[in-house]
């Protein structure tokens, strides 16, 4: 066990490490205006947390983020598992979003624009866009993979349609739940950055944004590396629900 | 005897439809079957793979409906007539043995305190009380048939359906679970339906074989061989064996 801890730690250490020796060597190559050394971003990073400027941005994009996967979350597993569970409301309902399903959420940015302005509105709804899909798909994916003999337990014991979602098909396509807001936060947590850089006037789009148009590029980098970090944060923290919440399947889990 | 009867087939026949070269082939498993199951009552169905004998007990649990003959169930209402006891199960992987048996209560109107009673007793009856807060993956094969059972005893079942739930136990463990359910049934007055293709288990559970060959039932009697001899090296269950073993080929 100490064995395998030691082993992890000393791979992200010479991951780090050889992150930082490629981009250091590059830096030397180029120009240090365009591509600033580890050092200098360092330097940056650490004027924007001491003077909290960065706070606000970070907080903004977290917020928008956050709501808007959650709004996504909730949308999307609704229309998975009525989609899943009742033949009407597929043969309605499925064909709409098979249509809308490919349409990438970037392409929602103009409509976006129109329809809510430049602002929160319009962040909101492309990270509920981008979180609704993958949901929606990795519910419905798990309500109709249900095996026949559970199906058949549930007839068993004349369980009503409530009893049967509580007891068997809620917790079994817990795990495909969890797996689809994975993808959904990654998805949602690029488009955030993506709807701030266009249409914001507040995050860490918007930052970089704001940046690039003044040409420091330790900053635009400085927002990358925290964008990076944070990204890095969410999805562990569902890996962790996801660990806790199943630990009855008989699975191995990656290192 | 009329009155003890709690299960009737008539003439029941089942086809199984798919399609092939883009037309319907239809293929006949069982014809014009007749069967009776009295209160209390084991009985075993054996054959070969394909004979029919899942579908049957897929018709009595009401999963398939037969195209023709009749089904007649002697029930009152709101009663479960026929819990199943599946080959793999259906043990739910994310509860444990508490409530996987308090699912087959869910649709019993009586006390929490009641259902209580009724989980401890079927976990103490079928010996697996002390894995109760143990999920399925932390249980042998044949602790898991032993939940798998006890849940379906706890719904109180007028019929319990099996459909080979010992095939992969041990022939140790599965001699073991054959007589403690044979015990429990005979005791709680239930009636069973067993199917298997191991000549050993249908002789020692049950007190009426039925064969399925050619789409038909044919019965071989094993009531007349007293319970305590049914043992493999005993001579009476040799020919009884012996006798199963030629119906069914």
């Amino acid at each position: 066990m100490v064995g395998k801890h030691l082993a992890k730690v000393s791979g992200a250490v010479a991951s780090a490490l050889l992150f930082l020796g490629v981009w250091t060597l590059f830096a030397m190559l180029f120009n240090s205006f365009i591509f600033p050394s580890p050092l200098e971003v360092a330097k940056t990073l650490t004027e924007l947390f001491a003077t909290g400027e960065i706070f606000p941005h970070i907080f903004a994009t977290l917020n928008r983020a956050i709501i808007g996967f959650f709004l996504g979350l909730a949308v999307g597993s609704t229309f998975g598992y009525l989609t899943g569970m009742s033949r009407i409301f597929s043969l309605i309902v499925k064909p709409i979003l098979e249509l809308l399903r490919p349409i990438p959420p970037i392409a929602w940015i103009p409509l976006a624009i129109l329809w809510f302005g430049i602002g929160d509105a319009s962040a909101f709804f492309m990270i509920f866009i981008a979180s609704f899909f993958p949901v929606y798909t990795s519910v419905y994916f798990g309500v109709t993979s249900l095996p026949v003999v559970l199906e058949r337990v549930a007839k068993n014991y004349s369980l009503t349609v409530v009893q049967k979602f509580i007891h068997i098909i809620f917790p079994f396509s817990l795990p495909y739940l969890i797996a689809g807001s994975k993808t959904a936060i990654g998805i949602a947590w690029m488009c955030v950055i993506v709807a701030e850089i266009i249409a914001s006037s507040q995050g860490l789009g918007y930052f970089i944004e704001v940046s690039r148009f003044s040409l420091e590029p330790t900053r635009v980098i400085s927002a990358m590396l925290i964008i990076g970090v944070i990204g890095l944060v969410l999805h562990n923290l569902i890996e962790l629900v996801e660990k806790k919440a199943t630990s009855w399947r008989s699975v191995v889990y990656g290192e | 005897m009329g009155n003890d009867l709690c299960l009737e087939l008539k003439n029941v026949s089942y086809e199984y439809s798919s399609l092939e070269n883009g037309s319907k082939k239809r293929q006949r498993v069982l014809n014009n079957v007749s069967l009776k199951l009295n209160k209390g009552e084991i009985i075993s169905i054996c054959g070969t793979n394909g004979s029919g004998k899942s579908t049957l007990l897929n018709i009595v649990a009401g999963f398939l409906y037969p195209q023709s003959g009749e089904v007649i169930r002697v029930m009152v209402e709101n009663e479960i007539f026929a819990v199943f006891v599946f080959q793999d199960l259906g043990l739910l992987e994310w509860k444990n043995s508490h409530d996987n048996v308090a699912l087959g209560l869910l649709v019993r109107k009586i006390s929490d305190e009641d259902k209580e009673k009724i989980i401890d007793k079927q976990l103490s009856l079928l010996g697996v009380k002390s894995f109760a807060n143990k999920i399925p993956k932390e249980l042998s094969g044949g602790q898991k048939q032993r939940v798998a059972i006890a849940r379906a005893l706890a719904a109180n079942p007028k019929v319990l359906l099996l459909d080979e739930p010992f095939s992969a136990l041990d022939w140790r463990v599965r001699e073991t679970l054959v007589a403690d359910l044979r015990k429990v049934l005979k005791n709680a007055g239930i009636s069973a339906i067993f199917v298997t293709h191991n000549p050993d288990d249908a002789i020692t559970f049950s007190d009426k074989v039925l064969v399925l060959k050619n789409k038909i039932i044919k019965e071989l009697t094993v009531s007349k061989l007293d319970y305590k001899s049914r043992k493999p090296l005993d001579k009476n269950f040799s020919r009884t064996k012996n006798a199963l073993i030629n119906a069914i080929v």
